[in-house]
């Protein structure tokens, strides 16, 4: 039993907790709830004990536990499995296992059988424990630090987010594995911000809300309306906003037409037509290569075969100009974190105006005014480094940037990974309003809710070929994760 | 606008843990100057000598070749690729190049384009492979080992001496009592803080070195830029190269010994993210002043040699330290 009471942590005049007081029962998955800035990361770093309270205690099975710093907290049997990955790329998955045993010595000879298990449970049994972890997909990566955390005894299993990276198929693999933590007698803590894991997995949900306990009940009790109020403080009207009614309307022409492209990551030729106006939806597992149109177009994948026409195309530099591309880890290359918001915010007009010539700071910073209000960044935020920003904010940055360069194709990869829900409902609708200008929108994703109710259209990709395309009212969730399971429709 | 109400206060309530108040800001800013300031004060003060108007002008004199140098290699540094290590190998080509042509009997002015030209394919050459994915600091160290034996080969190893020498006034005169080398740093100084904060092609270059990643996705030429900012440091160690061939009227291929090691102290003193993305020229400039002040106060004083050394080493420690511990406390 895990029991936390009257938890606070302040940050001079901010209050990330604030007597926050809960227990979590052993054998039961108990998911920890809150929009950005609720607290729950601030929980997560005291647990893992990169932060130190301001006032309250832990106690796991009636007793009070050291967590005044990682390796104390992983060795008082409280293991916490961070939100960004921290297997080592460089390291094979053996030897990523050797770091955290207690052994003072690496035996490099007997930790592939010691891992091999693990890894099994985890259904990673056809990953050789020699292969550089670098090599993995991301989903792979996440059960490589999940059966990892498994090799150490930990009592207490604090999740956070484990499955936000992940494609359905991988999803369900972590399931199982939480699942058998939890049967297995550990206090499990699972954070999420998919709210269809609550009645997939978990028994129990803990609700932050502006750092303090909002909301605590057995899921069995719980509606999604109890859940979005406790999170939020209010009804969510809706998360999708309606396209608009084009019946009988003539199809504008289209601003990219993709003619038989193949690309490393295709194993057959696409054909694809992107009109102004609308939202289209790639997805599949995982390596299926659903992102592969939005990176041929981008360029970031170059073509082995077919070509790209962009409309009016007869500059060279027409893909520059068009086109915006926003990759799945805007951490990475999203924006220019250390610099304040507006920098990055003016950044692709600046760099479509070309190398040379002046420009006045102070213009540039006005520049970006009318975008900012457009995605909602309030004036206050402009000038901080996006670092400081909340996910919600910094993918409005990501996604905002890029209407400095006045582009006409938007490309967005997982446009809403690590976003809470209400900042999720809020990128849609500026989504949205965007298209409806005339902007044509294509994003990849692996969230089966957010394909069928944020595209108009939807491409499904299975084994690097694109094997269907349907408007997203035509389809159910069902069907759309047959498609993307089987490539097929016909169960055998 | 009900929705995003909501999901704004929950952000702003994160938001505001990261702490960004106007004390700090303005802390952060001018952190390295108080240290600097006290310390001029108090030299001025108990140091005899150090307070006087020509010994203050010998100060800037004195840190112009480091700052110079150090004016074009932090181009290298804001643009994301740490340092060069070639910078007294390409200065004792320039001076060779220049040497050896004015004493072949050529004009003046050839010899100045022809050192700068040399300069700018080494600068080229450097760049081409450090943005092709080299490694910025082993590159430049063997280029300048391979730059330097062949320029020493080519001279058998001479010393070139030029009498007369035609740029006397440009290494060692004055213009109203101050020294043309301290003029030219200074407007050097100047056109460097502008050429980041006002042109395109400096902001794009503050952009490649925050985050060549991102930079590269919006369009912004960063290999164009990375080589850019190799030809900047290589044209400003030519212009070192020729200047103290002004003052000194010989090329020989010991004349810049040490040279390196001051300007990269100079950008790190002068508080240059290392990492790149921080754009102020100025700080370059700056750090080779406070350099050169405090050789300068421990010579008044009659420290010895090494003790001026080890207090060198021992200042650029501490600036870093400090720096990195104000940004982690910023953060």
């Amino acid at each position: 039993m895990l029991e936390i009471s009257g938890l606070s942590k302040s940050y001079g005049p901010v209050h990330a907790l604030s007597d926050v007081t809960f227990s979590v029962e052993p054998g039961k998955v108990t998911a920890l709830l809150g929009e950005n800035g609720a607290g729950k990361s601030t929980l997560v770093k005291i647990l893992s004990g990169l932060v130190t309270p301001t006032a309250g205690a832990i106690r796991v099975n009636g007793a009070p536990v050291d967590l005044s710093s990682p390796e104390r907290a992983s060795r008082s049997g409280v293991a916490v499995v961070q939100q960004e990955i921290s297997v080592l790329p460089n390291l094979s998955v053996a030897e990523n296992f050797m770091l955290t045993q207690p052994s003072r010595w690496l035996r490099r000879g007997s930790a592939p059988a010691l891992c091999a298990p693990y890894l099994n449970r985890l259904g990673l049994g056809h990953v050789d424990p020699g292969t550089a972890v670098g090599e993995l997909t991301i989903g792979e990566r996440q059960l490589v630090e999940i059966a990892r955390m498994l090799s150490q005894d930990a009592r207490v299993l604090v999740l956070d987010e484990p499955t936000a990276a992940l494609a359905d198929s991988d999803i369900e693999l972590v399931h199982k594995a939480v699942l058998r933590l939890a049967s297995e007698g550990n206090v499990v803590l699972y954070i999420t911000h998919r709210l269809n894991e609550l009645d997939e997995i978990c028994d129990a949900a803990v609700i932050l809300r502006n750092g303090r306990l909002a909301d605590q009940f057995e899921t069995k009790d719980a509606s999604m309306t109890r859940i979005v109020h406790a999170m939020i403080g209010r009804e969510l009207d809706e998360l999708y906003p309606n396209a608009p009614a084009r019946a009988g309307a003539a199809l504008p022409a289209p601003v990219v037409r993709l003619k038989d492209v193949l690309t490393s990551g295709l194993a057959s030729p696409v054909g694809l037509d992107l009109r102004p106006g609308e939202i289209v939806a790639a997805c599949g597992q995982l390596g299926s290569g659903f992102v592969e149109p939005l990176r041929a177009i981008a360029g970031v994948s170059p073509l082995s075969g077919g070509a790209i026409e962009f409309q009016g195309a007869t500059a060279a530099n027409a893909k520059a100009e068009a086109v915006a591309y926003c990759s799945d880890d805007r951490q990475l290359d999203g924006f220019f974190r250390d610099l304040p918001v507006w920098e990055s915010m003016s950044a692709p007009g600046l760099a479509q105006s070309g190398l040379w010539g002046l420009v006045r700071p102070s213009r540039l910073r006005q520049s970006v005014d009318a975008n900012a209000d457009r995605m909602t960044i309030l004036p206050a935020y402009r000038q901080r480094p996006v670092h400081a920003l909340s996910g919600g904010n910094a993918q409005k940055v990501s996604i905002g940037k890029w209407l400095s360069s006045k582009p006409r194709i938007l490309l967005l990869e997982e446009p809403t990974r690590g976003v809470d829900v209400g900042a999720r409902a809020e990128i849609y609708r500026l989504l949205r309003a965007l298209a409806d200008d005339g902007l044509a929108i294509l994003f990849a994703s692996t969230d089966l809710d957010e394909v069928l109710g944020f595209g108009e259209r939807v491409l499904v990709f299975h084994d690097n070929r694109l094997v269907h395309q349907a408007p997203s009212a035509q389809l159910t969730r069902d069907q759309l994760a047959t498609w993307i399971t089987h490539g097929s429709i016909d169960r055998e | 606008m009900a929705v995003s109400t909501v999901s704004d206060m929950a952000a702003k309530q994160r938001d505001a843990t990261a702490e960004h108040s106007p004390r700090r800001v303005w802390l952060r800013r001018l952190g390295p100057f108080l240290p600097i300031a006290a310390l001029a004060a108090i030299a001025a003060l108990t140091v005899d000598g150090f307070g006087t108007t020509p010994n203050l002008i010998a100060v800037v004199q004195a840190s112009a070749i480091t700052g110079i140098a150090a004016i074009g290699t932090a181009a290298i540094t804001i643009s994301g690729k740490f340092v060069s290590l070639a910078i007294e190998q390409q200065a004792v080509t320039a001076a060779y190049v220049f040497a050896a042509t004015v004493s072949a009997g050529q004009p003046v002015l050839l010899a100045l384009v022809l050192a700068f030209a040399v300069a700018i394919i080494l600068g080229l050459v450097q760049g081409y492979l450090v943005s092709r994915g080299l490694n910025p600091i082993v590159t430049t160290l063997a280029f300048g080992s391979a730059l330097f034996g062949s320029v020493v080969m080519l001279a058998d190893n001479r010393t070139i001496t030029l009498s007369p020498n035609p740029i006397a006034w440009l290494g060692g005169g004055t213009t109203f009592g101050i020294p043309n080398q301290a003029i030219i740093f200074v407007v050097l100084l100047v056109l460097g803080s502008l050429f980041l904060s006002r042109t395109k092609l400096g902001r794009q270059m503050v952009l490649t070195g925050a985050n060549p990643k991102a930079a590269d996705l919006i369009g912004v030429p960063t290999r164009r830029i990375v080589m850019i900012a190799f030809v900047a440091a290589a044209l400003t160690a030519a212009l070192v190269g020729i200047l103290v061939v002004g003052q000194v009227s010989q090329a020989k291929s010991d004349m810049f010994r040490g040279l390196t090691i001051d300007v990269v102290a100079a950008i790190l003193v002068g508080g240059i993210a290392i990492q790149g993305g921080e754009g102020q020229l100025w700080r370059a400039g700056f750090g080779a002043i406070v350099l050169t002040m405090l050789g300068n106060i421990m010579l008044l004083l009659g420290i010895d040699a090494g003790v001026r050394d080890l207090l060198k080493g021992l200042l650029a420690a501490g600036v870093l330290l400090s720096m990195r511990l104000l940004k982690a406390r910023g953060s």
